[in-house]
């Protein structure tokens, strides 16, 4: 797929760019199935938006509660969703002045997170209480 | 706006009071040529993307910490569908959703789940991909 959305690139087809590059960010950042591999899923998520103009965003919502669910019921370790949107989600409930602006991605983007480890992080989590939400 | 890990970490001292729960784990993904390729996109052309496809250039760009979010999913409680707390309860909405990926809803139609698998030749004439 990245080797097609070079050969695109040499040939200038811009528009077909977009629609490939789309196709791959569907496949690995917003529906991520496993390395080099877009699932089938994602693919028809992708259509019904490219065709039929439908809304992806319920899609990525329910696909994060289903990977949420299925790693506490089934006991699946990996977690299947998009961990980008979630990631920004939760910068902009712990950051003042993130929610409500137009974009969101552009200000965690700039926001610098110092290094941390995995424990530190969790002891942060777990600190978390009310009044540091908005 | 500043974010201070260490505040209100009192009442959790121990590391052993942290929920020993399942750390499910991110798929990791590269997503470092995918980055350098969508840079050849020009300004008008990663509007016209961002017109059709939303905030996903943004998303790709986006360095993300990924532990943190292996933290969160610890506090998800399944049998109410949202992350719990210490004090308080938190749940993603559409809203927000629609926001971060930059594509409002407003009238339009969700995205609906056919049993049937979209052709083969839509998705090859769409690519280009013989």
């Amino acid at each position: 797929m990245e080797a097609h959305l070079l050969q695109l690139s040499i040939k200038e087809d811009w528009e077909t760019f977009i629609d490939v590059l789309a196709l791959i960010i569907y496949g690995t950042l917003l529906f991520p199935y496993s390395n080099d591999y877009v699932e089938y899923a994602a693919i028809d998520i992708f259509v019904a938006v490219r065709t039929r103009f439908e809304n992806p965003v319920t899609a990525v919502l329910a696909d994060t509660y289903l990977a949420l669910d299925l790693c506490y019921e089934r006991k699946v370790r990996k977690m299947l969703c998009s961990m980008h949107v979630l990631y920004v989600w939760l910068m902009a409930r712990i950051s003042d002045n993130i929610l409500g602006v137009k974009c969101p991605v552009e200000l965690v983007a700039r926001k610098k997170l110092d290094k941390r480890s995995r424990k530190d992080w969790a002891l942060f989590v777990a600190g978390l209480i009310q009044k540091k939400i908005v | 706006m500043e974010v201070h890990p260490g505040l209100g970490v009192e009442r959790v001292s121990e590391a052993a009071d942290l929920k020993k729960k399942l750390i499910c784990e991110p798929i990791r993904n590269n997503f470092s040529n995918l980055r350098e390729l969508s840079r050849k996109l020009k300004s008008i052309q990663r509007a016209a993307f961002r017109r059709k496809y939303g905030n996903l250039l943004g998303l790709l760009e986006l360095d993300r910490e990924m532990d943190i979010v292996t933290a969160l999913t610890q506090y998800y409680d399944s049998s109410m569908r949202c992350f719990l707390f210490q004090d308080f309860q938190l749940v993603p909405t559409i809203e927000e959703y629609e926001q971060i990926l930059d594509l409002t809803l407003g009238g339009g139609i969700p995205y609906r789940h056919y049993e049937q698998h979209s052709s083969i030749l839509t998705i090859s004439s769409i690519t280009k991909i013989p």
